[in-house]
Parts: C-alpha cells; structure tokens; sequence
C-alpha cells in the first residue's frame, strides 16, 4: 500500500514537472496577438500597393479588379481607388475618421459603407484593408499544436470581447518560427464556418510584413473564392490630401 | 331657350352623319382620357395595398441607438416615444405591429443572392395569410421556426424547390456575421426590378439570428384605415416625436439624404456605421418612413403618365375643336336661307347663337356619355382577365387583376374641359350666324 502511495506522488510530480515544462514553451497568445497586430500594422509610416484582385465564382466566372491603397494607420485611415475593369474606374472606399465612405463617379456623391461589408462583391471584407486589430477585437479561449503544410503552427482559438466585431470567433494559425499569421478560419455566431483566409506570402517593410498574397475561401459557396495580390508596395510618406474626399473627386476629373 | 334647345335637337338629329362622327371624336377623346386616368388611380391604389402588405403598414417608424464603440444600432430599445405619437392618432389606426428585419445573403447550393427578409409574428398579425399573394407552396406550416416565404423571382435566382433548405446570412444588430438554415414553405409574387418585396420568416426566428430578444422589433408598422390620411398621420407623428426625443429630420432641404436614410433603416440595408461624435445621441431615435417616401418613385412615374395622358386627352380636344369649328362654319353656310327666314320671324341674335351653342353642347353631352359608358364597358371586361401572379406588374395588380377606380372628380374635371373647348370652337360661327343680315340671307342661294 505504502509502496503505491509513494508511486503515486512520484507520478503526479513527474506530471506536475511536465506541465511546468510545457507552459514554459508555451507563448503568451494575448501577446502573440499583439505581436501579429504590431507586424502588420504601420504606425509610424505610411503604405501603399497596388492591389490585384482576382475572384473566382462558380456561378459568375472569373473577375479581375485592380486598385491603388492608400493606408495611414497612425490615424485608422485608408483609401482604395479602383483602376480596373473601366466600369468601376474611379470607384473608391476612404475611411477617415472612422467613417467609410463609398464614392461613385457616376453619381459624384459619397455615401457611407461598413467595414463589415465585403469588397466590391468579393470574398475580402473592407476591414481587411485596415489596420489589424486582433488583440483589441479578440480573446484566446483555446489552443493546440499543429501542422500547415511545412510550418510548425500554433492553432488558436479566439472569441470575439465586442459584439461589433464582424466574425464571432476566429480559429487562426500562427507560424511557431517567426510569428506570422498563416491561416485565419472565420465564425459565425451559430460557429458556422464563413470563411477562411490563408496568408501565403509576406514582404517585410521595415519591422513591419505585408501579406502580399492572400486567398479568402468562401465556406458557404464551394469553389468561391479570392486571391489579392500586393505589388509596387511603398512605405514612402503619402500627402495628407490623400486622405480626404476633396482628392478622391480630384482623381476623377 | 326651351326653343333653342329644342331646334339645337332637331338640327344634331337632322344631320345624323355629322354628329355621329363629331360625337364619336368626342366619345373617343373623353373614352381615352377617363380610361388613364381609370388606370392610373387603380395602378396607384393597387400599388399602396400592395406595398403596404409587403411593409407591413402605412407608416414605418424605425428606431436606433449608438452603442458603446460609437456604432448606430437598429433597434427599438424605448418605445414610449413613439406610442406617445402614435395614441395621437387615436382612431385612425386600423392595427400596430412590430417587426424585425435583416438584409442579407441566402445560399442554395453554389448560388448567392441578396435579400431582404422582414421577421413577422404571424400570430400578431392575423391578416398575413390572407393577403399575402402566394403563388406557389402552402402558409399552413407558417408556425415552424424554420420556414421561410420567398420572393418567385429570388427563388428562381437560387435554382430550388419548395420543401428544400436554404442558409441565410446575416448580420446581427450589432454587426456580427451569423447564418440560419431555412425551409421554404411557399412564394410571392415578385416585386421585380423594383427589388422591394421581401421574404418573410417567423420574428422569432429573425430575432435569433440577429441578436434580438425573442420579443425585440427595429420597426413599429402602422396600417391607417384611410391609406388618404398617410400625409397628415405622418406629419402629427413626426411632431410628436419631435417632442419627445431624438428623431431624423424627415426632409432636409435640397436634398433626400434624410428620406434615403430613412429607407435604409427601414430595409435593413447596410451594416452598423460609425456616427460621429458631435451627432451621438441617447436613447431611441426614431426615423419616420411612409408607404409615399416607398412609392415616389412609382408615384412619379404615374403622375408622369396622368400628365401624358391629359396631354394627349387636350391634344385630341384641339383636334376636335378644329372639326367642331369647320363644320359649323359649313352648317353657317348650309343654314344661312334658314337663319335668315327665323330672324325674319323674330328670332334674335342671340337665339341664333344659342341654337349654335346648343348643338355643340348637346353632341358634346352625348359624346362624352357615349364615351364614359365605353370606358365603363372595357373598364368591366378587362377586370376579368387574369394577368398571373408572378410577374413584375403583379405588384401593381389586385389579386391579378387590373384595378380600375372611377374618380368623379376628374371626369367632371375632364367633362366640364371638354365643355369649355366645345363651346369655345362653336362661338366663333355661332357669332357670326347670329351677326348675319337677315335680308341678305333670305336671298342666301346655298
């Protein structure tokens, strides 16, 4: 009897040893999160890329549309002018004081959108466009170890803290070497599955990385998909006018 | 004048080829423009009956709060404000219900299409079943959490069948992207490329989805017994409101921002948007919408068509009045030895110019009774046919059939133009037959 006893203890300090062990490597995801925000964000210099969007829809067929962004996330602001196809030419989205607003060249009129809306009928919301801010919107409840493709990831899952942010909950995976965001799963409220981004190529710029290439997967419509490619990035500073309705109206004389 | 009147008869019965075609250009002109005007006031009323079962009422009053983050949320969270106004209206109001709506993504298979759904409590609202127009399926299963009623043309859009499951996309109140599986029960008739008609589930249901409590609403839908006094009820709402609390101006000048915003709210359209600092509110702020603000476009489009119409209905007045007065100049001809004979027995001048007057008059009084009486019998017969219940014009149809509404007021409107024009063409011969020398035309040879 005496002899199990002593097992005993011995097992549950081996198995107290091997929990302090893992929690050791385990990373701070409320941090983690943070870090992904502090990596793609640029709060101390502007952005811009030229952006190539291609969608692909099993009912509609194959889409391209090309955009010039503009972002300043020192004060949340970004703008999205369309270049491609002619129909959409001068189209743009300025978000500025925490207003997005929708200008059509036809009508000359600015009419306010969400962020929670998706792009110009594809699978990339407006949001996505803006500053990350994942450790503000979300909270982690769980995680686990994984695999994605070659990398070595953590999988975590998040739970909106507001009921404003557009997915409810979030299931990501986050490169263990490095840090990077690879792979974002988006929930509804119901924790249906809507979408899934995968972030399959990074720029740095500065201390900062652009996801040049990403692939939005829409869960709900099998073979819907979309791919926004970044090129002709620039961290150069942008004139402040580049942020105001006035320049928007100019592009389009 | 008895005299004149009777000689008047004598003369439109003598000369029966003449008046008839005379009183048939009369006829055809008055048949044309009651006809439109008959259409147009029954395509109007048809429309509101239409629009206001789809909306569910005359008035709309959606409500709003800025949350937390600074974001407008739709949804009624204090309601005093608005029964306050609406008590004002006291009896005027036929029935309140509350709704929920959301305006998302439905997915049937590979497909997507947009669409408004209005989340009604079929309980509450007794007359649904009946007045909806359903043109496939069965309401009998309304009471299941998980029907849903679609558009035909939605529906069609979407490649599926009654009995099969859908998903519905939506964002909550606050934002959130949420899904729902439905089964649809039944189809309406299509609003078309109007794009206004809604589908319907249970409140309940919506509410879910959309992050309501079971018994929450974003819409206080009025139906007012006279659909006349919409104008008039929205003004003391509005007022009242005014009073009470925040409310979005229904007009700004110069523009239709406010009636746009208005319409937004009321369809759901668009997620929560950030208000600006300076503009936040507290409480509940109301937003005033009426079947009017919904159908001015349509309305428009009828005025415009009344407009056509009276057009034409002048220009074939002036058409006549040209026939009118050549042929009365030829009766001047035809009738100067008579005219001569009567002033020679003692007719005055004026009783030559009534006898003139009096004949227009009188083909003009049969004419435009020969031509309502026409506008009557095709008004009847085309209120039989049955032009379906799935198509575009379906929304402007009563149960499929055309509505045509006699106004009194413009036919005597139209009537007493058409008297005036008449009377205008035959004074001018009328004047000179009664100016004419009687010796001369005694010996007139013609």
């Amino acid at each position: 009897m005496k002899r199990y006893t002593y097992r005993s203890i011995y097992l549950a300090g081996l198995l107290t040893l091997a929990a302090i062990a893992a929690n050791a490597q385990t990373p701070d995801f409320t941090a983690m999160l943070a870090a992904i925000d502090g990596q793609l964000n640029f709060p101390d210099h502007d952005f811009a890329a030229k952006l190539r969007m291609e969608s692909d829809d099993p009912e509609n067929g194959k889409d391209v549309k090309m955009a010039q962004t503009f972002r300043r996330d020192g004060n949340d602001s970004f703008l999205i002018l369309f270049l491609e196809p002619e129909s959409q030419l001068g189209q743009g989205y300025l978000r500025v004081d925490e207003n997005l607003w929708f200008y059509d060249p036809e009508s000359r009129k600015f009419n306010r959108s969400s962020m929670k809306e998706n792009l110009q009928g594809t699978d990339a919301k407006n949001s996505d466009f803006g500053s990350s801010s994942l450790a503000t919107d979300y909270a982690v409840s769980t995680w686990t170890e994984g695999k994605l493709g070659a990398y070595d990831v953590w999988v975590v899952d998040l739970k909106a803290t507001n009921d404003e942010a557009t997915y409810a909950f979030k299931k990501i995976s986050v490169a263990k070497k490095g840090g990077l965001l690879l792979k974002s799963e988006d929930f509804s409220l119901s924790k249906r599955l809507l979408r899934t981004a995968y972030y399959t190529s990074y720029v740095q710029s500065g201390a900062s990385y652009v996801a040049d290439v990403v692939l939005y997967v829409d869960a709900l419509v099998k073979g819907k998909k979309t791919r926004i490619t970044m090129t002709e990035i620039s961290v150069a500073p942008l004139p402040d006018t580049v942020f105001t309705k006035a320049y928007v109206e100019r592009m389009n004389r | 004048m008895y005299q004149s009147l009777r000689i008047a008869m004598r003369n439109v019965t003598r000369q029966k080829k003449r008046s008839l075609l005379l009183g048939g250009a009369v006829a055809f002109g008055f048949f044309i423009i009651t006809l439109m005007n008959s259409l147009t006031a029954g395509v109007v009323a048809s429309a509101k009956d239409n629009f206001s079962y789809a909306f569910g009422g005359h008035l709309y009053l959606s409500g709003s709060v800025v949350s937390e983050r600074g974001s407008e949320i739709s949804i009624i969270e204090d309601a005093s404000a608005a029964e306050s106004a609406l008590a004002l209206l006291g009896d005027g109001i036929a029935s309140v219900h509350r709704r929920s709506r959301g305006a998302g993504s439905l997915y049937f298979g590979t497909r997507e299409v947009s669409q408004r759904i209005e989340g009604v409590d079929f309980a509450d609202e007794r007359d649904f079943r009946d007045k909806l127009e359903v043109s496939r399926g069965s309401l009998a299963d309304l009471d299941s959490m998980d029907a849903i009623i679609l558009p035909e043309d939605t529906v069609r859009k979407l490649g599926m069948d009654l009995g099969e499951t859908l998903i519905f996309k939506v964002a909550t109140v606050t934002g959130q992207l949420n899904v729902g599986e439905f089964i649809l029960v039944a189809t309406t008739a299509s609003g078309g490329s109007l794009g206004l008609t809604s589908g319907y589930v249970q409140k309940v249901a919506l509410n879910r989805l959309i992050g309501l409590d079971e018994g929450g609403y974003q819409t206080i839908n009025v139906y007012l017994k006279d659909i006349e006094a919409v104008s008039a009820a929205a003004t003391v709402v509005y007022d009242e409101l005014s009073l009470r609390g925040p409310v979005e101006p229904r007009t700004v000048a110069g523009n239709e921002m406010s009636k746009m915003t208005g319409l937004r709210r009321m369809f759901g359209m668009g997620g929560p948007t950030s208000v600006d600092a300076a503009e936040r509110w507290d409480g509940t702020k109301f937003t005033l919408s009426t079947i009017e603000d919904v159908m001015s476009t349509m309305l428009s489009l009828v005025s415009a068509l009344d407009a056509i119409s009276m057009a034409v209905f002048v220009v074939l007045m002036v058409i006549i009045m040209v026939g009118i007065m050549n042929s009365y100049r030829m009766v001047l001809m035809e009738r100067t030895a008579e005219i001569g004979t009567m002033r020679a027995i003692g007719v005055q001048r004026g009783g030559i110019r009534d006898i003139f007057l009096m004949e227009a008059l009188t083909i003009t009084v049969l004419g435009a009774a020969g031509g309502f009486l026409l506008s009557l019998v095709v008004m009847g017969v085309s209120s039989f046919a049955d032009f379906g219940g799935a198509s575009f014009f379906s929304m402007f149809l009563d149960k499929g059939h055309l509505k045509l509404v006699i106004q009194p007021s413009a036919i005597l409107r139209n009537f007493l133009i058409l008297c005036a024009m008449n009377l205008l063409a035959a004074y001018f011969p009328a004047r000179a037959a009664s100016r004419l020398n009687p010796a001369s035309a005694l010996q007139a040879t013609y």
